[in-house]
């Protein structure tokens, strides 16, 4: 329903800043769960680069809607 | 029901409005639908899996109830005596949601979700409960409580998912309807792959109370439906204000048949062609297909021009950062007392929402802003914007054996994020013989626009669901 994709690798640093996660929110990840979930979190961090580029005031996080009627800019 | 007390065969096969006009003519009964509808579960669904639970008497009770309020003058409306089934993150009075999970198997619902309560209104004959990836955002993975469906064209590819028992139900003819969720394209993707029509409404137009949810500020609920005008009929009986809903919109709901058979003259349609063109995965039949529908919509007299949107995984990207952090919420402390019960898919998707902080949250709903405005802005040069829902028809399932690692075949989150009015459409039917669809999406609250293209796009192609062979789990 949405567009995993894992990398094929499990640098150090991640795989510690997912431990760090997981012992924070008091998460105990199966051993055998884990590197599909680090190669997940890699994946995660990687896109999320998009989420931090320059946008203006009008970019609040709300969620409101507006109808516009038909004509009307 | 025939002379002898027989169910009379092709029942299933029948529209809604042709099914109604028969319950007003007396040529059949809703007890007759009913009755063909649960021995055509009982024949085919020990090999397909779309229902969890069937309440079989519970539904020939209530037939009976549409049969004697008929009889006395009691209409309903078009929905008056037709079967349908819910995906299983429904509330349904007395019976467990469990969400396809084992978390919940020993749940049970105190009221009527209210699109249930809707449906049971308009005299709509709720059989039973569907199967769906788990919590609505698992997998087809053998590590559940339920088995997963299976696709009725061809069970050795995928249906789609999360929505995964509504399609099948709909598409092996169990149900005319089926009530399913969508929040990154579980209606739209599972009809596109299984030949229906999928309405994804506008945000706020269907109430979600009693819905189990999986991404609050993106859930949407809907239904999977056999045609066109059977999605039109379902959209009247479930839209509508509900003060208990706090996302429900407070708007008027129109008729949304009556343009149905108006054509697309005079439309301006935009065409996203940068979001699929090059996508990878997407196949040139799909490519060919919504070339094929842009030349019909221009012969039939509608302006097709390319459109510019923001780059794709921009959308896609939020989508997921919202959706996944949304669902942590929701499962959080389910996720550290029982980590096990979650099937292996469902825990690692839910499990990265633990990874996003605030400020990723923050971030993602301000790109949110700018996207949806951006769709929004399209939507004012356009009435309607067309593109893929699917980029290739439903894959094979042993292409893709991992389903950690499988790629995106669906361009839904788009319009998950903006919440504007989406559906898929089937076109056609592919090279491997399955179904390919493309996706209208119009402004918000302008269902009736999209739902008239889609009508359009099926009086030209011809399309109409086929009664799918009973043995197609053993196709391969």
């Amino acid at each position: 329903m949405s567009d995993w994709s894992s990398p094929a690798f499990d640098q150090d640093g991640a795989g510690a800043e997912f431990d760090h996660a997981m012992a924070r929110a008091g998460i105990t990840v199966p051993p055998d769960r884990r590197p599909a979930l680090v190669a997940g979190y890699e994946d995660l961090k990687r896109r999320m680069a998009l989420l931090r580029q320059p946008r203006d005031a009008a970019a609040e996080p709300a969620a409101v809607y507006r109808v516009r009627r038909r004509g009307e800019p | 029901m025939s002379e002898a007390g027989v169910p009379v065969p092709g029942l299933h096969a029948l529209d809604i409005a042709e099914a109604g006009r028969r319950l007003r003519t007396g040529e059949v009964t809703a007890v007759a639908l009913t009755q063909a509808a649960l021995e055509r579960i009982e024949h085919i669904d020990g090999s397909l899996h779309a229902f969890i639970h069937l309440s079989g008497d519970a539904a020939l009770r209530a037939a009976r109830q549409a049969d004697a309020e008929l009889e006395a003058g009691r209409d309903r409306g078009p929905l008056h005596g037709i079967p349908y089934a819910v995906k299983d993150v429904y509330d349904v009075a007395g019976l467990p949601t469990t969400c396809h999970s084992r978390l919940r198997l020993d749940h049970r619902a105190e009221a009527d979700s209210a699109v249930v309560e809707r449906l049971g209104l308009a005299g709509a004959i709720l059989l039973g409960k569907l199967a769906t990836d788990e919590f609505a955002f698992g997998g087809p993975t053998e590590d559940l409580p339920f088995p997963a469906p299976l696709n009725p064209w061809n069970a050795a590819h995928m249906t789609g998912g999360s929505s995964s028992g509504s399609a099948v139900a709909v598409a092996a003819g169990m149900v005319r309807f089926a009530l399913g969720t969508d929040t990154g394209g579980s209606i739209r993707g599972p009809a596109a792959l299984c030949g229906l029509a999928g309405l994804k409404p506008t945000f706020g137009r269907v109430s979600r109370r009693g819905a189990f949810p999986l991404a609050y500020s993106m859930d949407h609920c809907g239904a999977l439906a056999a045609s066109v005008e059977d999605a039109a009929i379902v959209l009247q009986a479930l839209a509508g204000h509900d003060p208990l809903d706090p996302s429900s919109a407070d708007v008027p709901v129109p008729d949304f048949r009556r343009s149905l058979r108006d054509g697309v003259a005079g439309l301006r349609i935009g065409v996203p062609r940068a979001f699929f063109a090059t996508a990878q995965g997407v196949t040139q039949e799909v490519i060919a297909a919504i070339g094929r529908v842009e030349a019909m919509m221009r012969e039939a007299r509608a302006t097709v021009e390319d459109v510019t949107l923001p780059d794709y995984p921009l959308f896609s990207t939020c989508g997921r950062v919202l959706l996944t952090a949304e669902a942590y919420a929701v499962h959080e402390q389910d996720l550290k007392s029982r980590p096990q019960d979650y099937s292996a898919l469902a825990m690692q998707r839910i499990t990265l929402g633990a990874t996003i902080t605030a400020a990723d949250y923050i971030q993602a709903q301000r790109l949110r802003r700018e996207l949806a405005a951006a769709v929004d802005g399209a939507l004012t040069r356009f009435d309607l914007l067309l593109t893929v829902c699917n980029l290739a028809a439903a894959p094979r399932l042993d292409a893709m054996p991992d389903p950690f690692s499988a790629p995106s075949v669906i361009q839904a989150y788009p319009f998950s994020l903006s919440g504007h009015p989406a559906l898929s459409v089937p076109v056609g039917l592919g090279a491997s013989g399955l179904p390919l669809s493309v996706q209208f999406v119009g402004r918000y609250f302008e269902e009736a626009t999209v739902l008239r293209a889609g009508a359009t796009v099926e009086a030209l192609t011809g399309w109409r669901l086929p009664t799918l062979p009973a043995a197609a789990g053993v196709q391969s």
